[in-house]
């Protein structure tokens, strides 16, 4: 069995690390005998083809090379719907979402005009920083995710939000929902390794996307998350739990 | 006014007496309290002699006691916050403790590392006007306290363009000399290292123009986006050189025909020195001081230090951020013999609570330790940082507690080094110096 994932502008886009979970994606597999072949996507001249790919991912950036990146990947928009049309999985996250949305804020509190990929579009909210814990719906089965929120940005005008803010570290609760989930799309302000603390979530993805390709319902075995469920609860016990 | 800034001055006072009396180090209390009552308090200071300010990601402290060495040797009267309290609050304290109750400080030279975003907000008054900044790099660094470098840059900005006075810059630097291209006003010294042997070719990560976004090219670099750049579509990087380096050996570097021995010849290190010889010049340092303090001066706090426990070798290192430990892995990787290392990772409020940058480190250089103890509140990250970038797991140990950690790490005879970040440093200096004893 194989995967084949495709990082959109990794020098510009990987801001907090956020290409980490492309490499604990790829090593969890690998421990199931899956073979994964990762790509990167730098040049708008190359002939990539975006449909290919199992799943696309692009990670969160500066102002600046968010702006860049927004404007290169203009042209490609067509790829992109027809690749979302094909089911390939895309996986965004901070920046990278704001980019596929109707319009998203600049860290000068500028307005500007994305992508409209999806319909949904950014508030401004006050800057808040901290680890944060919410409560998933993965196919049913509610899951604590843990990771860490710094931005200026959250995603509005969605009844598919990725998650529900069940615990934070900063005093007031700025936003009550995390990121924007559908069919196969994830997208979520939690920045950086995000994996690392969340193995679930990664088994989740990998299974579905080993599941549509092979028209399949794999099973894993077990690989030793000790280490990552520690990480997971360590930051749980730390954060204050908001009333649901 | 005048009359309450004096109360807060004898108040700060009676408080450091106290404290000291006590047995306890004033640090920054005083400045925090006294900027909590009295906000614009250091307008009350009057000082007479020449403020000189060091700043950048990596480099500030050693930097600014290297100097403070050398100005001591020329016999200079000297203030200068050589603990690394770089913030509004320490240096505030520090200006507090120094000036007598008419708020009078008697010094040749104000010596302050400053943290960047701070130095709008402390020198932009009219009482505390710098007569020399030094610049040594702008990286990305604890991201969730001071934002993305490029706000860093924008913020700096502002200040840069009304500053009139001496800029001493590190030429290699992108992000250092978008800055000197807005200081229309100032004087400015650019400073850098010419390619040598050490220097790489090679393909690197994209690094974008800061002024108009085209794709930099590289004739060559040292690490990150340090090197010898230019922008073929707006000529940014086209200036000359204040002071370069044309060669550096494993004891001294070379300017023109003039030769420096030193301690440390690594370039990271040799930046640091570049910036000091400049500011030596403006301000008529005699070369047998510097040759001096560049020979001898090792420093015993702990960034870097080295310990001998039961026979064992142990060098102690900070590391804070990506840029910082890629430094300190390449140079233990010259060290080719049996090795083990600590890694401490904290996530307190000033190491920064978003660890993520861990996640950028070199692994291909850890992969020459024997065993690798992971230490701190997000030890765990660590390991499992460490795992996915195929080090071999029987290699990784988790010990949360770094007493733990330390007692494990001495067992074997192998060299021993240990990386850890801002909040452990203290803790983990005195472990070691106990165990020394």
């Amino acid at each position: 069995m194989e995967l084949k994932f495709l990082i959109l502008y990794p020098d510009l886009m990987n801001l907090n690390s956020d290409i980490s979970n492309i490499k604990i994606l790829k090593y969890r597999a690998e421990k199931r005998k899956i073979k994964v072949l990762v790509d990167e996507y730098q040049d708008e001249n190359s002939n990539i083809d975006f449909k290919q790919y199992d799943l696309i991912f692009l990670g969160n950036g500066s102002d600046i090379n968010q702006k860049i990146v927004l404007e290169k990947l203009q042209k490609q928009k067509p790829k992109i719907v027809e690749s979302l049309e094909k089911g390939t999985f895309y996986f965004l996250i901070g920046g990278g979402c704001y980019i596929f949305g109707k319009y998203y804020y600049d860290t000068l509190e500028k307005k500007v005009n994305a992508l409209s990929v999806f319909d949904y579009y950014t508030e401004k909210k006050d800057f808040s920083y901290g680890n944060v814990n919410l409560k998933v719906n993965l196919s049913g089965k509610n899951v604590n995710v843990v990771g860490f929120e710094n931005s200026k940005n959250v995603i509005v005008n969605t009844n598919n939000y990725f998650g529900k803010i069940i615990g934070c570290s900063s005093k007031k609760v700025i936003n009550k929902y995390d990121g924007f989930f559908i069919e196969n799309v994830l997208c979520t302000n939690l920045n950086g390794p995000l994996f690392s603390k969340n193995p679930e979530l990664a088994d989740w993805i990998i299974k579905l996307l080993l599941d549509r390709k092979y028209k399949c319902n794999i099973k894993f075995k077990n690989i030793d998350d000790k280490l990552e469920i520690i990480a997971k609860n360590n930051i749980i016990n730390n954060l204050k739990k908001i009333n649901v | 006014m005048a009359l309450y800034h004096f109360f807060v001055v004898i108040t700060m006072k009676i408080l450091i007496k106290f404290l000291n009396i006590i047995g306890k180090e004033a640090g920054t209390l005083p400045g925090r309290i006294s900027l909590i009552i009295c906000k614009n308090i250091r307008d009350y200071v009057k000082f007479e002699g020449k403020i000189i300010v060091i700043t950048g990601t990596n480099g500030k402290t050693t930097t600014n006691n290297l100097f403070y060495e050398i100005l001591k040797r020329e016999g200079k009267k000297v203030i200068c916050n050589i603990s690394g309290n770089n913030i509004d609050r320490g240096i505030t304290s520090l200006l507090l403790k120094n000036c007598d109750l008419l708020g009078r400080i008697n010094a040749d030279y104000l010596l302050l590392e400053t943290e960047e975003c701070y130095i709008p907000l402390i020198y932009s008054a009219k009482n505390l006007q710098i007569d020399s900044l030094v610049i040594l790099n702008l990286f990305d660094d604890q991201l969730d306290r001071f934002g993305e470098v490029d706000n860093v840059v924008k913020s700096l900005e502002k200040f840069i363009i009304n500053y009139k006075e001496n800029l001493i810059l590190n030429g290699d630097d992108p992000n250092v000399v978008k800055l000197g291209s807005k200081a229309k006003k100032a004087k400015i010294f650019f400073y850098g290292v010419e390619a040598i042997n050490r220097s790489k070719r090679e393909k690197r990560e994209t690094v974008l123009c800061p002024l108009c976004q085209n794709k930099l090219a590289y004739d060559f670099y040292f690490y990150s986006n340090i090197g010898r750049f230019n922008c073929s579509n707006c000529g940014f990087g086209n200036f000359d050189y204040y002071k370069k380096v044309d060669d550096i050996t494993s004891n001294y570097f070379k300017i023109k025909n003039e030769k420096y021995y030193t301690t440390n010849s690594s370039v990271y290190y040799i930046y640091n020195l570049l910036s000091i010889l400049i500011l030596s010049e403006i301000y008529n340092v005699d070369k047998k001081n510097i040759d001096y303090i560049f020979k001898n001066k090792i420093f015993n706090n702990g960034r870097y230090q080295k310990f001998t426990i039961n026979n064992r070798n142990v060098t102690l290192y900070l590391g804070k951020n990506t840029t910082g430990i890629n430094v300190l892995l390449n140079q233990i990787d010259k060290y080719k013999r049996e090795k083990e290392l600590l890694i401490i990772l904290n996530d307190a409020e000033n190491d920064g609570r978003d660890i993520s940058w861990f996640w950028n480190i070199d692994f291909e250089k850890i992969k020459g330790f024997n065993k690798i103890f992971c230490s701190g509140t997000r030890a765990e990250e660590v390991a499992i940082a460490l795992k996915v970038n195929n080090i071999d797991v029987k290699k990784i140990i988790v010990k949360n507690n770094f007493n733990d950690a330390i007692s494990k790490l001495l067992i074997s005879k192998n060299q021993k080094y240990i990386i850890t970040n801002y909040s452990s440093l203290l803790k983990v200096r005195n472990i070691l110096s106990n165990k020394e004893r």
